[in-house]
C-alpha cells in the first residue's frame, strides 16, 4: 500500500484508540473508587462528551478525505468503514459512562443499602469495563485467531452484564418496597447501573465492527 | 473561471506562474486563457476528459509545442520571473530546466550508461569519466533503477522491461538536473505494480523537484497529487488542493468528472 | 454410430465452409504454380548461362619448342616451327621478346613451352563450331595423344584487356574501368543523396514547395536510364569540357541516375525512426543537429546503407546512359585514371556480342556470369550490413 495511506491509516487508528482510551480510563478510576468505597473521588473523573464529539467529528472528516483520495478496497474498507462507526459508539459509550458517574455520585449514600448494591454493582461494572476494553484492544489485534476469541470474550462479558443488572435490579426493587421513601435514590442508582449495562452493550457492538474489520462478513450492529 | 480557493500558506512558493495562455493549432483554439500558479517542490495533476488540452498546456511549459510548425501561442508562463516565451528566451535553454517524461517509455537505442550521461555531458554539466559515473550512478539511484542495472550498464536501455525502461526515462530527465519535471501520462503504459514503484517514487522526488502530471487515471492524482487542475474542453475549470477537489469540489462539472458522469 | 449420427452431434459441423476451403486451396495453388513458373525461368536462365560460360574459364594451350635467339625476337614468327603457326596465337608471339627479357638465360636456347592455342583450336577442342583445316587438326589429335595439348585456366579472361584476337580478349579493362566509374558515382550520389534526404526529412517544413520537390524526386527515379545519358552528354562533355568516354563523367552521370533512389530510400530510413525518439531527445534540450547525428541517423544509418547499396548494383549494371557518353568504344588497357577513356562491364559485354567470332559467345556469357556473382554479392554484403548495424528494439 502507498506510504501516505499508510500515515493516515495509523493516524485515524491512533486517534480512535485514544478516545476509546479515554473513556476505558474514566470507567478504571470509577471501579477503583467503588472498590476502596471512596464514592464521592467519583467527581473528580474528567470525562468531556464535547471534546470526545469534536474528536470524532475530526475522525471522521479525515475517513472521509482517506476513502475519497485512496479508494480503499477489502480489509482497508473494512477497517476504514468500522472506524466510522466505532467512533459513534465510542461516543454513545462516553455518554454512559459519563451519565452512570454522575447519577450514581449524587443518588448514592449512606441511608441506603450500600453492600447489596455494591455488591452487584462492582462484577457488573467489572464486566462493562472488561467488555470495552476487550473490544478496544481488537483494534490493534492482527491475528484473526485472537481476534475472534477476543470477540467471544466479549459476548461473554455483555451477557454477564446483563445478567448482573437483572439481578440487581430484582434485588433493588425488593430494597425499594421495603422503604419506599427512599425509592427516588434507589431508582437512581437503578437508572445509573442501566448506563453501565449499556456501556457493555456498546462495547459488544464495538467488538463486532471490529470483528467485520478484520475478519469480514457483513456489518452487525447491536 | 477558475473556481477553487486554494489555501495559501507561507510555505507555498510559486514555480511556475502561468498568465492567460492561448494556444491554437492552425484555426482550432485549443487552450483559452488558462491562467494558475504551480507551487515548488508539489506534485500537480490535470486531469480531465480525452482531448480537453492538459497535454497540449503541459507541453506549453516547456516549449515542446514550437515544434509543431502549425501551432500559435498567447500569453506568458513565468519560471523565476521570466516568461519563457519572450524573444531572447532559448527554448534548449527552458528544457533544460524542465525536463518531460513520456507516456510511452523512449529509451534511447544505447547503452544504459549512455542514455543517462549523453545529455548532461553534452550541456557540460560533468565531464566524461569519473565525474560522469557518479552522475549516471546518483540518477539511477534516484529513481530507484541502480540496483537492477548496476551490472548492466552497458546493456541496450531497450534491453530493460516496461517500467524499468520509464524509470530509465527518469533517471535520463534528472540527470540534467532540472528543476521542474513534467510527466505525459508516465504510467498509462506499464503494468500496476511498475505503476506503483514509479508513484512510490514521483512521491520521493517531490522532495527536489517540482512535478507536473498529466493523468487520466484520476486515482492516481487522488493518490499522489497536492493539487489537482481540472481541464475541460480546453479550459482550466478548478484549480485546488486534491483534498477539496475529491471530496467537495466547487464546480458541477468537476463533480461530474470525478464521479464519473462523464468523459 | 454413423457418420450422419455423429455429424448431427456436432454442432461445429458446417457443410457450407466447404466451398470456401476448396477456394482457399485453389488460392494456395495458384500463387504457388506463380512462384514455381517463375524459378522456373531463372532456373532456365541460369542453366543457360552456366552451360554457355563456363568453358571460357579453360583456354587451350600448346606444349611446343619455341627458340629464343636474336632473330626470332626480331621476328617473333620464326620463333616456332612453320607447322605450328596456324596453330598458335599471333598475339601470344608478340609477347616474346617481353618473355624473353625477363628469363635472359632462355637466350640461345630452345624451349618446350606451353603457348596459348588459336581460338579455333581452342573452341575444337571444347567441340564447338571451328574452322580448323583436316591438317591442323589431324596435327591436334596427335599432339594430345602425346599430352602436348591441354586446356588450363583461363587467367587471360582476368588479366587482359578487351582484343580484336578473341583469344587474347579479357575483362580486366572493363572490371577496372567499372569500379572507377562506380567510385566516382558513390562519392558523388552518396553524400549528396543522404544529406538531401536529411534536409527534406528533419530541416524543411511541410508546405507546397517540399511537396512539389517529393513528388519530382519520386519522377526523376523512374525516368529511362538513356535520357540521363544525354543529360551527361550535354552537360558534363559539352558544356564543362570533361573528355568523352571517362570514368569521371560515367561516374556522374551515373551518379545523377543513382541519386534519386538513395533520396528516396533514405528518406524512408528516416521516417522509419520514430518520433518518440526525437520526442525524447529534444524533451532533454538537445539542439537540432545534436538530435538527427547522435540519435535519428545511427538509427536509420542501416536502411540508409541498405538503399545505397542497392543503387550502387543497380547503376553497375546501366548501360544505356554509358553508351551515349561514349563507354562503348573499343579499349584494350584499362584506364590508369578517372580522366582517361574507359569501359564498363555491361558495355564490354554489349561489345563481345556483337563480335563474330565464335569464342566471344562463350567469353559473353562468362562475362555475365561475373557481372552476375559481383551484383549477388554486393546485395548479400548489403544484407549483411544492415543485420550488422540493426539497432533492437
Amino acid at each position: 500500500m502507498l506510504k501516505i495511506y499508510e500515515e493516515k491509516r495509523n493516524n485515524i487508528k491512533d486517534e480512535v484508540l485514544f478516545m476509546g482510551n479515554s473513556v476505558i480510563e474514566a470507567l478504571e478510576i470509577s471501579l477503583q473508587t467503588l472498590k476502596s468505597d471512596d464514592i464521592s473521588a467519583l467527581k473528580d473523573i474528567d470525562l468531556s462528551v464535547k471534546k470526545l464529539s469534536n474528536k470524532s467529528n475530526q475522525i471522521d472528516n479525515l475517513i472521509v478525505t482517506a476513502l475519497a483520495l485512496y479508494s480503499p478496497e477489502a480489509k482497508d474498507l473494512r477497517e476504514m468503514i468500522s472506524y466510522l462507526k466505532i467512533t459513534n459508539e465510542l461516543i454513545r459509550a462516553a455518554a454512559n459512562v459519563k451519565g452512570f458517574v454522575k447519577i450514581f455520585r449524587k443518588a448514592f449514600s449512606e441511608d441506603l443499602n450500600t453492600n447489596t448494591i455494591l455488591e452487584f454493582t462492582i462484577p457488573l461494572h467489572k464486566s462493562s469495563l472488561l467488555a470495552l476494553r476487550t473490544s478496544m484492544s481488537m483494534i490493534e489485534e492482527t491475528n484473526e485467531k485472537h481476534t475472534e476469541e477476543k470477540y467471544h470474550r466479549v459476548i461473554v462479558e455483555e451477557s454477564k452484564a446483563n445478567d448482573l443488572y437483572a439481578i440487581v435490579e430484582k434485588n433493588i426493587l425488593k430494597l425499594i418496597s421495603k422503604n419506599l421513601e427512599l425509592s427516588k435514590e434507589y431508582f437512581d442508582i437503578l437508572s445509573s447501573l442501566r448506563r453501565l449495562e449499556r456501556t457493555a452493550d456498546r462495547a459488544s457492538s464495538i467488538a463486532s465492527l471490529a470483528l467485520f474489520a478484520q475478519v469480514g462478513g457483513d456489518i452487525i450492529q447491536s | 473561471m477558475v473556481e477553487g480557493k486554494i489555501r495559501m500558506s507561507k510555505d507555498n512558493k510559486v514555480k511556475v506562474k502561468v498568465e492567460k495562455l492561448n494556444l491554437w493549432y492552425g484555426e482550432n483554439h485549443a487552450l483559452h486563457g488558462i491562467s494558475t500558479d504551480i507551487y515548488e517542490n508539489k506534485i500537480t495533476a490535470l486531469i480531465g476528459p480525452s482531448g480537453c488540452g492538459k497535454s497540449t498546456f503541459l507541453r506549453c511549459l516547456n516549449r515542446m509545442n514550437d515544434l509543431i510548425s502549425s501551432v500559435k501561442i498567447e500569453g506568458e508562463i513565468i519560471i523565476d520571473r521570466k516568461n519563457i516565451y519572450d524573444k531572447d528566451v532559448d527554448e534548449v535553454s527552458v528544457r533544460k530546466r524542465v525536463g518531460m517524461v513520456f507516456q510511452q517509455p523512449n529509451p534511447f537505442p544505447k547503452s544504459i550508461y549512455d542514455n543517462v550521461a549523453y545529455a548532461p555531458i553534452k550541456h557540460g554539466i560533468v565531464s566524461k569519466g569519473k565525474e560522469c559515473d557518479e552522475l549516471v550512478e546518483t540518477s539511477l539511484r534516484k529513481s530507484g533503477l541502480w540496483n537492477e542495472v548496476k551490472d548492466k550498464l552497458n546493456q541496450p536501455g531497450t534491453s530493460l522491461s516496461g517500467g524499468q525502461q520509464q524509470r530509465l526515462c527518469i533517471a535520463r530527465t534528472i540527470a540534467i538536473k532540472p528543476e521542474v519535471i513534467l510527466m505525459d501520462e508516465p504510467t498509462s503504459a506499464l503494468d500496476p505494480i511498475s505503476t506503483e514503484k514509479i508513484e512510490a517514487l514521483m512521491l520521493e522526488l517531490k522532495k527536489d523537484y517540482t512535478i507536473i502530471v498529466v493523468t487520466h487515471n484520476m486515482q492516481q492524482a487522488a493518490r499522489v497529487a497536492d493539487y489537482t487542475a481540472f481541464f475541460h474542453l480546453g479550459k482550466l475549470v478548478e484549480y485546488d488542493e486534491t483534498e477539496t477537489i475529491f471530496v467537495n469540489p466547487s464546480n458541477k462539472k468537476t463533480e461530474d468528472y470525478i464521479t464519473g458522469r462523464f468523459g | 454410430m454413423n457418420k450422419k449420427d455423429r455429424n448431427n452431434n456436432n454442432p461445429f459441423y458446417d457443410p457450407s465452409l466447404n466451398a470456401r476451403h476448396r477456394s482457399s486451396k485453389r488460392f494456395k495453388t495458384f500463387t504457388l504454380s506463380s512462384l514455381i513458373f517463375s524459378i522456373a525461368f531463372l532456373a532456365f536462365f541460369l542453366f543457360d548461362i552456366i552451360s554457355k560460360g563456363s568453358p571460357a574459364f579453360e583456354q587451350a594451350y600448346i606444349n611446343i619448342p619455341v627458340t629464343y635467339n636474336e632473330k626470332t625476337i626480331k621476328n617473333t614468327r620464326t620463333a616456332i616451327d612453320k607447322k605450328y603457326r596456324k596453330i598458335i596465337s599471333r598475339a601470344w608471339l608478340r609477347g616474346l621478346p617481353k618473355l624473353a627479357e625477363a628469363n635472359p638465360e632462355f637466350m640461345g636456347k630452345t624451349i618446350d613451352t606451353w603457348v596459348l592455342a588459336d581460338d579455333q583450336v581452342d573452341q575444337y577442342l571444347k567441340g564447338h563450331y571451328h574452322k580448323l583445316k583436316r591438317k591442323d587438326r589431324a596435327l591436334i589429335d596427335n599432339m594430345k595423344t602425346h599430352g602436348k595439348v591441354e586446356l588450363k585456366f583461363n587467367e587471360i579472361f582476368f588479366l587482359n584487356g578487351d582484343s580484336k584476337i578473341p583469344e587474347f580478349a579479357g575483362l580486366n579493362s572493363a572490371i577496372v574501368g567499372s569500379i572507377f566509374t562506380l567510385l566516382i558515382t558513390m562519392a558523388f550520389a552518396f553524400p549528396i543523396g543522404v544529406m538531401t534526404a536529411i534536409y527534406l526529412e528533419e530541416f524543411a517544413e511541410d508546405n507546397k514547395f517540399t511537396q512539389i520537390i517529393e513528388v519530382n524526386i519520386n519522377n526523376l527515379a523512374a525516368i529511362p536510364s538513356i535520357l540521363f545519358g544525354l543529360l551527361g552528354l550535354a552537360i558534363f562533355i559539352n558544356l564543362f569540357g570533361l573528355p568523352r568516354s571517362s570514368p569521371l563523367v560515367g561516374g556522374l552521370t551515373l551518379a545523377l541516375m543513382t541519386l534519386p533512389i538513395i533520396i528516396v530510400s533514405s528518406r524512408a530510413a528516416l521516417r522509419s525512426v520514430p518520433d518518440s525518439i526525437r520526442q525524447a531527445a529534444y524533451g532533454l534540450g538537445l539542439t537540432k543537429i545534436e538530435v538527427t547525428r547522435d540519435h535519428v541517423l545511427p538509427l536509420a544509418f542501416p536502411g540508409i546503407l541498405t538503399g545505397s547499396i542497392i543503387g550502387l548494383a543497380q547503376a553497375m549494371g546501366e548501360t544505356a546512359p554509358l553508351i551515349i557518353i561514349g563507354m562503348i568504344a573499343f579499349i584494350p588497357d584499362a584506364p590508369g585514371s578517372i580522366m582517361e577513356a574507359a569501359t564498363v562491364m555491361p558495355a564490354q559485354l554489349f561489345t563481345w556480342a556483337g563480335m563474330p567470332e565464335r569464342m566471344y559467345i562463350e567469353k559473353t556469357a562468362a562475362g555475365i556470369m561475373v557481372l552476375l556473382t559481383i551484383l549477388i554479392s554486393l546485395n548479400a554484403i548489403a544484407i549483411y550490413l544492415r543485420k550488422k548495424f540493426e539497432v533492437k528494439w
